[in-house]
């Protein structure tokens, strides 16, 4: 009895702080992006004092004579392009992973759940075997690779009377994602000893590298449709937490509502790695740790779990380009070194939300 | 809100479930569904819910036929609780009634003054309010079996229909669930719901319809339904109908181990 009592009352503090607190989760976020937009273009090989950041940022001419003006163009050229690339890679592989999560009501799925990643991966790989040169190829060939298995999956999982169920999407996924790796396996065996080899393995385990302004002019607009549209199903996916038929009964026409966001989930994390590789454990990790901070709520946690996600695919991406200078190590193993731990520790200490 | 079933057959692929249902269910009536497992109660509900649709025939919420209705105008009068429904994710009890106001929300708004009176009073209605910031994982199958009540209370429904809502739950939180019920239907909620166990129909009921295999066998007051002859060509058991000393109902009695599937041990029945 009076265990349980101190529970309860430990439970209702924890979550009427946690209602109040919200707000200024949603603050907090704000201010963290800020900070790892300057601290971002800030870290580097060649270090680059705030001032001459914040100037770039304000529009100032650097001075003349002094090495304001390689600074600048290192901001402009590198530092900046890569920090958005990751601000918005980041975003679009978190709330994706968000809404699939939502969608199969299971907190293990990813956005490369329905075979997305094998599918992209297979696509690059053969625009990098063919030698197909120029900037938009390889997006290009990651993006219908990727969109192509989960068109796959769909299509397999589809029965008679026109709905999906969950458990075939998932299983389809599985099957299509293996038949997708082997191909790539395949082509990487047939490439053996050459350096593009080693450009397909690099590819495959993701990077920021090839940041530049046209890649960004192209992917935003992308990102912003697609979140917005994502957070507009943020109460669909409340809905569909009591079950399809649940949903039903709420006025949410499940099978619709399911096919728009699979639909645009997948754009979006076809486009990110299209951009970026395949950067694992931002989309499963990012959305999760922010469930266990806020709770399930849908409508607060898809944009939390966006800005949440570009903040931190950033900050790894930083740690990726300082630890082995001047060598960079790719973004992916970063991502899981820095979150599998973090998740552990909150999976082991928290265990009020899931 | 008037219900009122017309010809209605229903099969999943080639077995036919439901057969040739004509029902009519007045406003603020509570109407129960007996039948034993597989006679087609949930298939029933799930056609009048408009989830499936009726091979022939037709479901009308007062005149107005159910299949030319969108999902969106279907929640605004009517709400569901399904049997052994699962809530993804820890949402907390306060947080579950909330989704009930889904269907009269547009779909950027957050939750206004109105909303929180509507959730705030299931909450009462259910004696859920002391839970609100409970997990719903954590709380007891009584509990649980309110707080989807009041989440389908949170919806303004002028329909409610329940699947077996008393199913696992302790005696004391059956009676709790039916008193709730009852005062909403004295409110002019039409209430429809599948029950197993025949005593609460007996008690709780306006009237009932008996399903054998899919077809109405009897509609009528409850003790019109729930004879010992009906119980026994339906249920295939022996039991005892009587008159409670006590309250102004009767109760069923099984009488046990005549289990008798029609056709063995019919020496046994005799003997009865």
């Amino acid at each position: 009895m009076g265990r349980t009592e101190k529970n309860f009352q430990r439970q209702l503090s924890w979550n009427a702080k946690k209602t109040h607190s919200i707000r200024w989760i949603f603050i907090l976020l704000m201010i963290l992006l800020a900070a790892t937009l300057v601290i971002g273009v800030v870290v580097g090989p060649v270090p680059i004092p705030i001032r001459e950041v914040f100037s770039y940022l304000l529009g100032r001419k650097p001075a003349v004579g002094g090495s304001g003006r390689i600074q600048h163009l290192i901001i402009s050229q590198i530092r900046l392009p890569r920090v958005l690339l990751g601000l918005l890679v980041g975003c679009e592989l978190a709330i994706s992973g968000g809404t699939m999560q939502g969608l199969f009501r299971n907190p293990l799925a990813s956005p490369y759940i329905l075979g997305m990643a094998s599918g992209a991966s297979t696509g690059a790989s053969l625009v990098i075997l063919l030698n197909l040169h120029g900037v938009a190829f390889l997006p290009l060939g990651a993006f219908i690779g990727g969109s192509l298995a989960v068109g796959i999956v769909y299509q397999l999982a589809r029965q008679r009377d026109r709905k999906t169920s969950v458990y075939t999407l998932i299983l389809a996924g599985v099957a299509v994602g293996a038949l997708f790796s082997a191909i790539t396996s395949f082509l990487i065996f047939l490439s053996a000893g050459t350096d593009r080899m080693m450009d397909v393995i690099f590819w495959t385990m993701g990077g920021l590298g090839r940041a530049s302004w046209t890649y960004l002019c192209v992917l935003a607009p992308i990102v912003a449709v697609g979140s917005l549209l994502l957070m507009a199903f943020s109460r669909d996916l409340n809905a569909l937490a009591m079950g399809e038929e649940g949903a039903f009964h709420l006025g949410i026409n499940p099978e619709k509502s399911k096919r728009i966001m699979l639909g645009v989930a997948t754009f979006l994390t076809s486009s990110a790695v299209g951009f970026a590789g395949t950067i694992g454990f931002v989309g499963l990790i990012i959305p999760h740790i922010m469930r266990l901070i806020m709770g399930p709520d849908h409508r607060f946690l898809l944009p939390a779990t966006a800005i949440a996600g570009a903040i931190f695919l950033v900050w790894a991406d930083m740690v990726a380009r300082t630890v082995v200078q001047p060598a960079e190590l790719p973004v992916g193993i970063i991502t899981a070194f820095l979150g599998a731990p973090f998740f552990l520790y909150l999976l082991k200490t928290r265990k009020v939300r899931m | 809100m008037n219900i009122t079933i017309e010809g209605l057959h229903f099969s999943y692929g080639q077995n036919p479930v439901l057969e040739e249902i004509d029902l009519s269910i007045q406003k603020g009536e509570i109407f129960a569904i007996v039948g034993p497992n597989g006679s087609g109660k949930t298939t029933l509900l799930k056609n009048i819910s408009g989830v499936l649709t009726p091979d022939r025939g037709a479901v009308y919420l007062n005149m107005r036929q159910i299949a030319d209705l969108s999902t969106w105008e279907i929640a605004r009068q009517l709400a569901m609780v399904e049997q052994d429904r699962e809530v993804g994710f820890d949402f907390t009890v306060r947080e579950v009634i909330a989704i009930g106001r889904i269907p009269h929300q547009s779909r950027f708004a957050r939750e206004n003054k109105v909303d929180k009176e509507r959730i705030e009073e299931a909450m009462r209605v259910c004696s859920v309010d002391s839970l609100a910031n409970r997990l719903i994982a954590e709380i007891s199958g009584g509990e649980r079996q309110r707080v989807f009540l009041a989440m389908a209370l949170a919806q303004e429904p002028k329909v409610l229909l329940l699947d077996e809502p008393t199913t696992h739950l302790d005696i004391n939180y059956q009676a709790q669930i039916m008193e709730i019920v009852r005062t909403q239907a004295i409110d002019g909620l039409t209430v429809v719901m599948a029950l197993h166990d025949l005593n609460l129909v007996a008690q709780y009921a306006d009237r009932a319809a008996m399903l054998d295999k899919g077809q109405l066998l009897e509609i009528g007051k409850p003790d019109e339904v729930l004879t010992e002859a009906n119980i026994k060509r339906v249920f295939h058991t022996d039991v005892i109908v009587t008159k409670h000393p006590l309250i102004n109902s009767f109760y069923v009695m099984p009488l046990a181990h005549r289990f008798d599937g029609g056709k063995s041990r019919s020496s046994e029945r005799e003997l009865l």
